[in-house]
């Protein structure tokens, strides 16, 4: 269940809920080229919306994983985009997975 | 309708709940702020907000270990006495009336602990330190010091908590946010904050109109007869139906009118309610209704007229999603809920609406079927009568005038703030504002109670008149409104000679009143064009010349009360 169309659709949902929290020309579209970064989201959105794709990625696809880790006060935000968060979250699982 | 201002103070970060009250589609808008975290309290900053402009509301959320030491302690499994808990409870709610001049309605969400948290375990409600058990004395203190409060309103923030059920506490949103809930916990709380603020400017829906097969009982009565129809007994569905019926008539008994549209021959529909032992709503709990077979969007608005309510006081429950949908399309202002195809959930989907929230009970809210049942024997005795003259004069009406009077005020402020068509100024205030404009203007404002030989209609209309602020020679009527129950008996023109002999007594040479259209005072703009009154300039502003009295309606006996304890 961690396809890239499972996940892509887990974010989708948290995007849906993130949503209800901004105004309407801040909302974030349901696309995989959206920009998921700091001129799209603050630091408060930021945190809900990823807390928001962990429950989904629970909810939906079993799937447990950290992205709070992601949100490092030193280091850059390693996905800029719906499409590289996905991945991003693929390839954690698969470390997760790995002996 | 009105949009809100709001804060939001807490002791946590408020800042997603400010912002999903903010971005939430339903009405009323509201534009709230988030106070800083962890500054419930900021006496010198609870005026008006950062923008200058008043606030509405206020929402102080707390969390208990926040406010109670002693709680705190307790949570720790320290040493701390219920005493103690209960004495920071007395504290937060004075300084709560401390803060409560500025924003006219306060709401209190009562204290939670996370569902995780097992306190002392099985022994939480037995022992006198229990964590559940403190935390209910908590609640419960803070809700006695309020009681009967017309501007701070607890709020049950546990029935958030139970609907949001394992999204509701997140330690991590705690932990990287300084916010203890979930999303879901928000949107509830939201939504009756949002229902408060409706009903606090009368948009609280007043008529609930039923279908009546597969809505109020089971099975098509035209089909099956009185006796087949599915209602009680030992039957699950006929029991959700009859407890569909004992919450209808739980509404009713709070205030909410009942009637029925129902495509049905009429002496069949009629015979189930009169003759099924097993019904809990009767006849004389509806206060009209249409059955026939005609289309249901007509029938709706016709019934509506003869109430004389407004299409946007009206909820329509009806199992049929044709019907539904053709009454929203036809009427959009009635409120049409979906409906659940689930019979045993009916009750529930009913208990749950938002629509029928008030800020006030009044005794004319427990009687107001009862009111209108009389009003329908007025109609039919009026088909009796030749004119209308005739029929005033046969039906004894008595018009008692009291100056505004403490035991009337929540009625007072409930008709200021309900009232849409005979409404002068459809200005909306609180208890407390009524009494500082009072105060502040000097302004005489009476209560009107109707009765004749049908009945007692109770206090439906308010005048306040007050010395004109730009002209010394004039008074001002400021407040002219009047319960929709009462039109046309001429009672309109007892509170404009109340407002007259005001003026004569204080020798002011003319009675000013502005009407300020809205959509629906239509009929109040009507009475002034028609009073005999000038029409000055083009803002609807009528005049009254006081060297003429202006005469009490021949058929009307009127008293004059003097107060015991008059609002000062």
């Amino acid at each position: 269940m961690n396809d890239k169309t499972s996940i892509l659709s887990a974010i989708y949902r948290a995007i849906d809920e993130i949503n209800k929290q901004l105004p309407p020309d801040k909302k974030l579209a349901r696309d995989e080229s959206a920009p998921i970064n700091v001129r799209a989201l603050d630091s408060l959105h930021m945190v809900n919306f990823l807390l928001g794709v962990e429950e989904q990625l629970q909810l939906d696809c079993g799937l447990q994983i950290d992205l709070g880790a992601s949100l490092s006060p030193t280091a850059e935000v390693p996905f800029a985009t719906v499409s590289e968060l996905a991945g991003y979250i693929q390839a954690n699982a698969r470390n997760a997975d790995a002996p | 309708m009105k949009s809100f201002h709001g804060l939001c103070r807490s002791s946590f970060n408020p800042a997603t709940f400010v912002q999903l009250l903010n971005h939430d589609g339903d009405l009323p808008v509201v534009q709230a702020e988030a106070g800083e975290y962890g500054q419930w309290f900021v006496p010198a900053a609870a005026g008006p907000a950062a923008d200058g402009k008043p606030l509405d509301f206020l929402v102080v959320w707390t969390l208990p270990e926040h406010i109670s030491p002693a709680f705190n302690r307790l949570l720790r499994f320290e040493p701390a006495t219920l005493e103690a808990c209960l004495q920071d409870v007395d504290d937060f709610c004075q300084a709560i009336l401390k803060m409560s001049g500025p924003a006219p309605l306060i709401f209190l969400p009562l204290w939670v602990v996370p569902s995780y948290h097992r306190g002392l375990g099985v022994l939480d409600l037995s022992r006198e330190h229990g964590v559940r058990r403190v935390l209910a004395d908590m609640n419960a203190r803070l809700c006695r010091n309020f009681s009967g409060s017309t501007n701070v309103f607890p709020l049950n923030a546990a029935r958030w908590i139970e609907s949001s059920g394992k999204r509701a506490f997140q330690p991590k949103l705690w932990y990287m946010t300084k916010n203890p809930f979930g999303n879901d916990v928000y949107i509830e709380a939201l939504r009756d904050i949002k229902a408060a603020l409706a009903g606090s400017i009368g948009k609280s829906r007043k008529l609930l109109v039923l279908d009546l097969d597969d809505t109020l009982w089971g099975e098509v009565v035209g089909e099956v007869g009185w006796q087949g129809i599915r209602l009680g007994g030992h039957d699950y569905i006929g029991e959700a139906f009859q407890d569909f019926q004992r919450s209808l008539k739980a509404l009713k008994n709070r205030g909410v009118l009942l009637a029925i549209a129902s495509k049905n021959d009429e002496r069949v529909a009629l015979e189930a309610i009169q003759r099924h032992p097993e019904m809990i709503l009767k006849l004389e709990d509806f206060v009209g209704w249409r059955i026939n077979w005609n289309d249901k969007a007509a029938n709706i608005v016709d019934l509506v007229r003869t109430l004389n309510l407004g299409l946007d006081s009206v909820v329509f429950i009806d199992d049929n999603e044709f019907e539904r949908q053709r009454v929203r399309n036809a009427v959009p202002e009635i409120f049409v809920p979906d409906w659940p195809a689930d019979k045993t959930q009916y009750a529930a989907t009913l208990m749950g609406l938002r629509c029928f929230e008030t800020l006030q009970l009044s005794a004319e809210d427990a009687a107001r079927t009862a009111m209108y049942q009389q009003e329908n024997e007025r109609a039919r005795a009026r088909l009796e009568h030749g004119s209308m003259e005739e029929w005033l004069a046969a039906a004894g009406f008595t018009v008692t005038v009291t100056p505004l009077e403490e035991v009337d005020l929540a009625r007072v402020v409930q008709l200021i703030n309900k009232t849409n068509q005979m409404n002068l100024s459809t200005r909306r205030l609180t208890e407390p504002e009524l009494k500082q404009w009072q105060e502040n203007t000097g302004a005489a404002i009476w209560s009107l109670r109707v009765a004749d030989r049908y009945g007692d209609s109770g206090l439906v209309g308010v005048v306040s008149v007050m010395a004109d602020t730009e002209d010394p020679e004039a008074a001002r009527i400021v407040d002219f409104l009047l319960s929709c129950r009462v039109f046309g008996r001429k009672i309109e023109d007892v509170m404009l000679h109340l407002a007259v002999e005001w003026a004569r007594s204080r020798q002011k040479t003319k009675v000013l009143a502005t009407c300020v259209p809205t959509e629906k005072n239509g009929v109040c703009l009507d009475f002034w064009k028609s009073s005999g009154c000038e029409c000055r300039g083009n803002d609807n502003t009528f005049s009254w010349e006081t060297q003429k009295a202006h005469a009490l309606p021949a058929h009307i006996q009127f008293q004059e009360n003097v107060p015991a304890a008059a609002v000062r």
